[in-house]
């Protein structure tokens, strides 16, 4: 309803006091006009009563007949509008009745009744003051109250308008508008007969506001969703990847990492920690050198890349990973650093199964010709000198075409079996192809290289019992050459061993020769 | 010359005078010895206001009948208002008893007769009326 700061509350105040003003004011004028109005009536009364007990006053102060002075002032004195009256001749005072005032009574020169120009006395009328002042208040009052009614009834109307046809329109909108929740499809309804009213203009701009908004939240919300989409599937990315994913500022802070990362982390037994580059040298097998390799590549085209070991997981497996580290660059000259880190393990250790079938002969396990001329080429090329033997099997031939290939493959892997035997480690046991053979052991004089290919030699010789029970034996010849005397690469060497083994085969056979100079 | 002038005016007077009013005197006792009274003193004396000549003698004025043609003339020409007036304010003064009203004289002869008789009377005639046994003491005319 109405508050004290209500609109019409305080129109009608103003209103009021307006009224009070300018009523007062109108008021205050009105009587003063209607009181002058009435003393000028009251003097115009007064004159006409002068004059029509004139000539009787004359003759009474022309003859100073106090008797008939008295019967003029008795006469006067009936009137309400007289209060006092006194006729005097000019010597002295004839009569007089009532409350005589010099101040407000009026006086008028008596003539001679019989010569225009002789003053013969006066006539002094003191008019009722108290009267014409109570009649004029009278008048004053019967209006001002008939004004205030008069106001009062229109102040009233007006209010009760105002209230009916604009504050409660008002207050009923206000309320209605409260109940709107902004982007709803809810509008206001136009007050009753204010469709073209100010009241019923301002409605329907609320509403067409109130349109604006709901297709804008519409909009909005629809684009939220979008954004809201894109952001699930963004993260559905980051979250799933397999990937280990890590947002850093450039100074290495972390800010973002996925659930890879973590799982990565607990395989070495780390937790996350503030620091990109503290987490590189903590994960990574050298990994302080790693990070000045990050930092450099990062300085100098913005992007690090390369395949690291990290420390071996908690249950001593090698872990490989390829490496990614970007710079992008946000607004503002922002800068962030993207780290992907993908294990690279399995197929590190497929590359290797691949690598290790390629280079071994599948039949007795030892290195092949390609395996071998790799490993070899490595060790020459670091300035190590080796002790090369070229074994071809003696007798072996017949074993094939006697027992069959199944045999021959028994013989083969004998033959390998006793060569790894009976070398270390390190030494290069490789099968050239068919049934001959290469060591490879380091550098050795001559002497002892001759003892360990008669070792060999000795070894391979021994009877072994086939599967199919049959026991059977192999001779050898064996050529020995050696680095740098026989030559610097494989291919020589090779080229002198074979020499001194087909020296030994053209001979007698199953036995060892060193190569010629 | 001077008599002829005289008689032209005299003539010239009466002819003027036979149109309005005749000339009026006004006439005290021989013996009186007010030589002349101003028209205040006259309308005084006549108005009840004075009652005595002005060497303090009491005066009694006289009048002519109510409704004589002299009267009306008199007052007429004396205080220039007519003759209601007059009786008007006498039938006021009259009634309080301050005043007394100029006595009524039956004519101009019996107003004559008394003024010789009386010494303090005083009446009003005809100026052609005028006899040389009272004392004009002022004249009225148009």
């Amino acid at each position: 309803m109405l508050n004290k700061h209500s609109l019409i509350l305080r129109l009608a105040m103003v209103l009021v006091l307006t009224s009070l003003i300018v009523g007062v004011s109108a008021v205050k004028y009105y009587y003063q006009s209607i009181y002058q109005q009435e003393v000028d009536k009251a003097q115009r009364a007064i004159e006409q009563l002068h004059k029509t007990v004139a000539s009787t006053a004359s003759i009474a102060a022309y003859l100073k007949d106090k008797d008939l002075a008295l019967e003029v002032i008795n006469g006067l004195r009936k009137n309400d509008i007289i209060l006092a009256a006194v006729i005097s001749s000019e010597d002295e005072l004839l009569a007089s009745g009532g409350e005589h005032n010099p101040h407000t009574a009026l006086p008028y020169p008596l003539y001679h009744p019989f010569l225009a120009d002789d003053v013969v006395g006066y006539i002094a009328l003191t008019p009722a003051q108290e009267g014409i002042q109570q009649g004029a208040r009278n008048i004053a009052q019967s209006s001002v109250t008939l004004l205030l009614i008069q106001t009062s009834t229109l102040l009233l109307t007006f209010i009760i308008l105002a209230y009916f046809i604009i504050a409660k329109p008002m207050a009923r909108l206000s309320a209605e508008l409260k109940q709107i929740t902004a982007g709803s499809n809810n509008r206001l309804t136009v007050p009753f007969a204010q469709h073209d009213s100010e009241i019923g203009e301002m409605t329907k701009s609320i509403n067409n506001m109130l349109a604006v908004a709901e297709s804008h939240f519409s909009q909005e919300r629809a684009l939220r969703s979008e954004v809201q989409e894109l952001g699930n599937r963004l993260q559905l990315l980051f979250e799933h990847a397999s990937s280990a994913m890590i947002l850093a500022t450039q100074q290495g802070q972390i800010m973002l990492y996925n659930a890879s990362t973590e799982k990565l982390l607990a395989r070495l037994n780390l937790s996350i920690c503030d620091s990109l580059f503290e987490l590189v040298a903590q994960a990574f097998k050298d990994g302080d050198t790693l990070v000045e390799r990050i930092r450099d590549s990062l300085d100098q085209d913005d992007v690090a890349r390369g395949e690291y070991q990290l420390l071996n997981d908690t249950t001593g497996q090698s872990i490989w990973v390829h490496i990614l580290v970007t710079r992008s660059y946000a607004q503002q000259q922002q800068s962030y650093l993207q780290i992907f880190i993908h294990d690279i393990s399995s197929h590190k250790q497929q590359l290797a199964h691949l690598n290790h079938a390629a280079s071994t002969d599948k039949l007795t396990g030892l290195l092949n010709r390609i395996g071998a001329e790799r490993e070899l080429d490595k060790r020459l090329a670091a300035q190590q000198n080796v002790t090369l033997m070229l074994i071809d099997l003696d007798g072996f031939k017949p074993i094939n075409d006697i027992y069959g290939h199944d045999a021959g493959d028994e013989i083969l892997r004998y033959v390998g079996q006793q060569l790894r035997q009976n070398l270390r480690k390190d030494d290069l046991c490789i099968r050239w192809g068919g049934d001959e053979f290469v060591v490879v052991v380091d550098a050795l004089e001559k002497e002892q290289a001759m003892q360990l290919a008669t070792k060999l030699h000795q070894a391979l010789c021994q009877p072994t019992t086939l599967s199919n029970s049959e026991q059977v034996a192999v001779g050898a010849s064996i050529g020995v050459a050696v680095s740098p005397r026989h030559g610097g690469d494989f291919k020589s060497l090779i080229v002198a061993a074979d020499r001194a083994m087909y020296g030994v085969k053209r001979g007698d056979k199953n036995a060892v020769a060193f190569a010629a100079d | 010359m001077k008599v002829f002038a005289a008689l032209i005016l005299t003539l010239l007077g009466t002819s003027l005078s036979a149109r309005g009013a005749e000339a009026i005197a006004v006439i005290v006792n021989i013996d009186n010895p007010t030589k002349a009274l101003t028209t205040k003193q006259l309308i005084d004396l006549y108005m009840g206001k004075l009652i005595a000549f002005p060497n303090g003698e009491r005066a009694s004025p006289l009048d002519m009948p109510h409704d004589s043609v002299l009267r009306r003339e008199f007052y007429q020409l004396l205080t220039n208002k007519p003759i209601g007036s007059i009786n008007a304010y006498w039938s006021r003064v009259k009634f309080s008893g301050h005043a007394q009203s100029p006595q009524s004289m039956a004519s101009s002869t019996e107003v004559l007769q008394r003024v010789r008789d009386i010494d303090n009377a005083i009446g009003y005639v005809k100026l052609k009326d005028v006899t040389n046994d009272v004392k004009v003491v002022y004249t009225l005319a148009q």
